[in-house]
């Protein structure tokens, strides 16, 4: 293995890790979360479709409501979570640093 | 059929006329490297958001989604999904990353990462490939629209569209291209607001009402099957997180922060797009019957609800919407022939003057090089390459991206495997779909997998970590942009 260039300070690297790892933490829950609900739509309307096919309201099933309207909606709630969190993280970090 | 229509004529010159202005005003504020490919990254979250939407929205979103669902109902759909949901994963995983780490192409960002011209190359290479994939069929919509409206041939309509965009991509740059893509984006949307405002108000402003009238397409299993469906849900949401064109212009904001509140707000933009294009589908299902077509139902539907005059308004969004479109893909392109290849293989010690020169001239050769192709793809079925574009994307760039970003094992020759595997399993898959030998007409559900354990494996068996990748790690994820400053 090539050498680390900053292998010799462990205390750096170990800050390194732990503020990547606390950011993909973060990313990679939302990212499941939302990888999951636009995923399991296909599943879902392939193995349940007579829950899926069922009106809710008027003509709207379960599935088109969940397709045209769910999906877009968790689309702008979780990228705005993530982004105001982001935004808080690095306030906190900025102050810790000053 | 010829379009009659002097205020189409009209409103088309209009769009013309506003980016040659926008070209001219902006040409005062490209006068180097980094004004040309990122407009001296002083672009607003705002404006900003608006450009992506522009360059996002193409004609095959703003024409095919409406046309998909008039054809097939539901199924038609899952593009609007698609193409929505890759932003998320852009924002989540990608955008600050990209901004923080500041250069001016994707070749730049993997090259930084793993200090290899093999890598920039390969790159360079995928770069190009995609985004003439996804140039060739907006250039021939875009011949077609002229041709329609003007009644000129096929052949003028894709000289007259290849030179504007050559236009004011070399005269403003990047600067230009943002301006531009800010009015396409307004013209888009608005036009799709007010049709799907028409069309429902035939059904008393009533989605319900309009359903009733297409109950056969409102389930579905139309046209796509499980594991087509599910492979096209995947391919699109990959490919848009890494798409070129789409992330170049990360590079553009003045900050991460920036760019997440970009990608946020390009998210409500295109998000109510999306939201809206399924239901001029349907109004086109309901209101035309059989009388539509796969790439006419929006410009019939328009015609249908507000006569010869609003069928000119949709005609001339379209041409907005190639406009927006290939102007952000010929930036791409040009950035990997003139940074890529020429300012860091052939002629590192180019002086900054010369490396503007070079970046004119290669989108000179874009442009020339995109017409030819356009004039000679006239008559052939070219709407897959966009779904190979966005295959290719899903299958190589993404992962590899990804990982590089995240994941500090990654090697050189693990991210040169799988971009190698993933460029060529999923060009393979295509090919072979589109000869009759399967009929997974989208193979990111094997090549995704697949490139990602190539990855990883192959990382594993080599162990050559780049020696500076906690250097890079720190750049790219640590909070604050002011603490960027300090490391530069």
């Amino acid at each position: 293995m090539i050498k680390m260039k900053d292998s010799d300070n462990e205390d750096d690297r170990n800050k390194i890790e732990k503020l990547i790892a606390k950011n993909f933490k973060l990313s990679i829950s939302l990212g499941l979360i939302f990888l999951t609900i636009i995923l399991i739509l296909p599943v879902l309307n392939e193995f349940a479709s007579d829950i899926m096919l069922k009106p809710v309201f008027g003509n709207f099933t379960v599935t088109l409501i969940y397709t045209a309207l769910f999906i877009f909606i968790m689309g702008w709630i979780i990228p705005l979570y993530y982004t105001l969190e982001t935004d808080k993280r690095e306030r906190e970090y900025g102050e810790e640093h000053k | 059929m010829i379009l009659n229509n002097p205020l189409a004529i009209i409103l088309v010159l209009l769009i013309v006329g506003i980016s040659v202005a926008v070209t001219i005003f902006s040409r005062r504020f490209t006068r180097t490297t980094a004004d040309f490919y990122v407009a001296g990254r002083g672009i607003s979250a705002v404006q900003n958001a608006m450009a992506l939407s522009g360059d996002y929205m193409s004609a095959a979103t703003f024409l095919g989604i409406a046309g998909l669902v008039w054809l097939y109902g539901y199924d038609g759909i899952w593009y609007s999904v698609g193409f929505f949901g890759g932003w998320i994963l852009l924002l989540l995983f990608l955008a600050s990353p990209i901004r923080r780490f500041g250069a001016y192409t994707i070749a730049d960002f993997v090259s930084g990462r793993f200090h290899s011209q093999k890598l920039r190359l390969v790159v360079m290479l995928g770069t190009i490939l995609i985004s003439v994939l996804y140039i060739i069929p907006q250039l021939v919509g875009g011949g077609d629209i002229l041709g329609f409206l003007l009644g000129w041939n096929y052949m003028t309509g894709v000289v007259v569209a290849g030179i504007l965009m050559t236009i004011y991509v070399v005269v403003g740059g990047m600067k230009a291209t943002t301006y531009n893509q800010i009015i396409q984006c307004v013209i888009l949307w608005t036009a799709m607001f007010v049709t799907v405002a028409l069309a429902l108000q035939q059904f008393g402003f009533s989605y319900d009402n309009l359903l009733t009238q297409v109950s056969g397409y409102t389930q579905p299993g139309n046209w796509l099957d499980f594991q087509n469906s599910f492979s096209l849900i995947l391919g699109l949401v990959l490919g848009t997180a890494g798409l070129p064109h789409v992330l170049i212009r990360y590079y553009t904001n003045p900050s991460g922060k920036s760019a997440r509140w970009t990608t946020v707000g390009t998210l409500f933009i295109i998000g109510t797009f999306y939201m809206m294009a399924p239901i001029a589908g349907f109004g086109a299902r309901a209101l035309l019957g059989d009388d539509g077509g796969l790439n006419t139902a929006l410009p019939l539907l328009a015609q249908y609800l507000g006569g010869e005059a609003f069928l000119g308004v949709v005609v001339a969004a379209a041409f907005a919407a190639v406009l927006s479109t290939v102007a952000g893909l010929m930036l791409a392109t040009t950035g990997a022939i003139a940074h890529d290849l020429y300012t860091n293989i052939i002629n590192p010690k180019a002086s900054e003057e010369k490396q503007l020169k070079v970046a004119k001239l290669s989108t000179l050769g874009v442009g020339i090089l995109a017409i030819i192709v356009g004039i000679l793809a006239q008559g052939y079925n070219v709407a897959f390459l966009v779904g190979l574009a966005f295959a290719i994307a899903a299958s190589s760039f993404f992962p590899v991206l990804l990982m590089g970003t995240w994941w500090r094992g990654t090697t050189e020759k693990g991210a040169l495997a799988g971009l190698v595997v993933g460029i060529i399993s999923s060009t393979t898959i295509i090919i072979t779909n589109i000869i009759g030998l399967h009929n997974l007409s989208n193979p990111a559900i094997i090549t995704v997998p697949a490139t990602f354990i190539i990855i990883y494996v192959v990382s594993r068996l080599d162990g050559q970590i780049p020696y500076d990748t906690d250097e890079f790690m720190l750049k790219v994820h640590m909070p604050g942009d002011e603490n960027l400053e300090k490391l530069d």
